[in-house]
């Protein structure tokens, strides 16, 4: 068997030989200087040059437009640095104040946006570790829960400490109340966490995307659920969430092999660790609106979040739609029309408005939806992001935060 | 400690000597793109990620340590700088909607084309990608596999596995798995 897939492996990889040449390119295009530099901790962007170009071009031009007074009704602050503005909006929490966290993936940011509707940056954009929150370096943060006594927790994909040699897993932040950042869980098998959830006792569950769930108690203390793979198989987890009664829900976002199964589902485990598929068949589509949620196709679910009448509600990223699955198990289209784009950013009907693969959901006690939506930015980085809200008594979207304005530091 | 000739090499690279850097880096290129390739199957995607590794590279020659290999410490950077890549949702999402619609493998079919296995690679997660690239393809033994990915060897074994079971369909006909 061995042989037969080396065999396999070259015959499908061997179609692209290495360019002629690579070496001697790649050599001479490595930016040295004349001095060796010291091993300092200090981290180093994990971002590809383009899209680090993309972030400069980003900041330069909303700094012109800025310091020219164009953006005086919507900007009252003064310009921040870099990263100072959404760009890629991922995970969405809400605290126990009604505040809305949201994090920027490729910016490396978090931010805050308080009950008066008024938008800070919360963490991130610095170079720190452990200290105030938004001089801290975060590196692709992914999922976020917040606990009742508004502690902020921040999954942080590949945790970019470059000097601790090759071994870059993720890890889990903390911000307590007084805006100090620091490392809530790191190792123990924790690679790449993404989705963050907490339990009605205080337990913060987390998603790891290599494959696994597991907890973590109020002190740190790690532990992983049912070995190293679910059954039913959830290769890889996305964002979670809790309903009221205690059941854990999953994001099963991208299957191994089509057609395998697994992937393109929504997963529920009960408290007594019961699996069942509540949306998705397994096979990645778009079907089944007004129908059984488990015959309807989905494509890459992401956030997760249920409204006070236990309406479980999902972003279909690659729909481009956000759908509810209702309490007997019907699925529908409450936002998108399956196109992507961001018609919609002033007030209308959210059936009719865009979204551009939306990640993170949450909903607040009065009943708005909050969206993280790409608005088509992972196709050009430099096309930022919104953060949409959904009145859900209406069906009236609008946007809530919009990417490329600079916010205040917290 | 490193070698005194490879002490040396290091110094003189972190100093900018570009020869020196490619004494050092400069054999393990191949490897690093049919990895990155293996792992991104995007050749321009793979070459970009060889090149940002080999800078990274350069800028932590100083961490270089007692009893560090050159072979799987870059390896390591290559595969990081390319899960890093794979797991921009950004980059995904791009691939995934580029990607031709894949049909389930015929029955009758005997042996899958590389075409076949190239898809059902890039719908392996990127740690079983990677870790089956590293194995089978460039021929590396389980323990610098493990060393690379940075994950214990049990872990390499399992994701092996997984990952072999998720490509079996795609490598033997049905008889021949039963």
């Amino acid at each position: 068997m061995d042989e037969l897939i080396r065999d396999a492996m070259h015959h499908a990889l061997d179609s692209e030989p290495t360019p002629a040449g690579l070496r001697w390119r790649v050599i001479d295009a490595v930016p040295m200087r004349s001095e060796r530099r010291s091993p300092v901790t200090r981290r180093s962007f994990q971002w590809t040059s383009g899209l680090v170009a993309a972030l400069l071009a980003l900041a330069i031009v909303v700094g012109l437009i800025y310091s020219r007074g164009l953006l005086t009704s919507q900007v009252h602050h003064r310009p921040l640095p870099i990263g100072g503005s959404l760009l890629s909006p991922e995970g969405v929490a809400i605290g126990p104040d009604g505040s809305v966290y949201v994090s920027d993936y490729i910016a490396g940011l978090v931010f805050r946006i308080d009950p008066q509707g008024r938008a800070f940056r919360f963490a991130g954009g610095g170079n720190g570790t452990d200290g105030p929150a938004t001089e801290a370096h975060l590196q692709h943060p992914v999922g976020i829960a917040v606990d009742q006594s508004g502690l902020v927790y921040i999954a942080e994909a590949f945790h970019g400490n470059l000097s601790v040699g090759n071994t870059w897993p993720g890890d889990i932040k903390r911000i307590d109340r007084g805006g100090q950042i620091s490392t809530f869980a790191q190792g123990g098998g924790l690679q790449d966490p993404a989705g963050l959830a907490i339990d009605s006792v205080g337990t913060l569950y987390f998603s790891d995307y290599g494959g696994n769930v597991g907890s973590l108690d109020r002190f740190g203390n790690l532990s992983w659920l049912e070995g190293p793979s679910i059954d039913p198989p959830v290769p890889s987890p996305g964002y979670i969430a809790f309903d009221a009664k205690g059941n854990l829900y999953m994001s099963d976002r991208a299957p191994f092999v089509q057609g395998a199964p697994g992937g393109c589902r929504i997963v529920r485990m009960t408290p007594d660790k019961v699996f069942s598929i509540v949306a998705g068949t397994g096979t990645c589509g778009f079907t089944g609106d007004g129908g059984p949620a488990t015959r309807a196709a989905i494509n890459d679910p992401n956030g997760i979040a249920f409204d006070s009448s236990g309406n479980l509600y999902f972003a279909d990223a690659n729909n481009h739609r956000v759908r509810r699955v209702d309490s007997h198990g019907v699925i529908t289209t409450v936002a998108g029309t399956g196109v992507a784009g961001s018609f919609g950013d002033s007030p209308t009907q959210a059936s009719r408005a865009q979204l551009g693969y939306p990640f993170g959901l949450a909903i607040s006690r009065d009943g708005f939806l909050y969206v993280s939506d790409a608005s088509c930015a992972c196709e050009n980085p430099a096309v930022p992001g919104n953060v949409r809200i959904i009145n859900l008594a209406n069906g009236v979207i609008t946007t809530a935060l919009k990417g490329g304005i600079p916010f205040p530091a917290n | 400690m490193l070698s005194a000739a490879r002490a040396e090499l290091v110094t003189r690279a972190g100093s900018g000597d570009r020869r020196a850097f490619d004494e050092l880096v400069g054999p393990l290129i191949d490897q690093a793109f049919r990895l990155a390739y293996g792992m991104l199957h995007d050749r321009s995607a793979a070459e970009d990620a060889v090149q940002e590794a080999a800078t990274r590279a350069w800028r932590k020659l100083g961490h270089l340590r007692e009893g560090t290999e050159m072979r799987p410490w870059f390896l390591a950077i290559v595969a990081n700088q390319c899960r890093n890549i794979a797991r921009g949702k950004w980059w995904s999402v791009l691939r995934m909607d580029a990607m031709p619609t894949a049909t389930a493998p015929d029955i009758g079919e005997q042996v899958a084309t590389g075409a076949d296995l190239r898809r059902a690679l890039r719908h392996l997660s990127p740690e079983h990608r990677e870790v089956l690239v590293l194995h089978y393809y460039l021929d590396l033994p389980l323990d610098e596999v493990a060393r690379i990915a940075a994950v214990p060897l049990g872990t390499v074994k399992s994701r092996i596995n997984r990952g072999v079971a998720a490509l079996r369909s795609f490598l033997l006909p049905v008889e021949a798995m039963v």
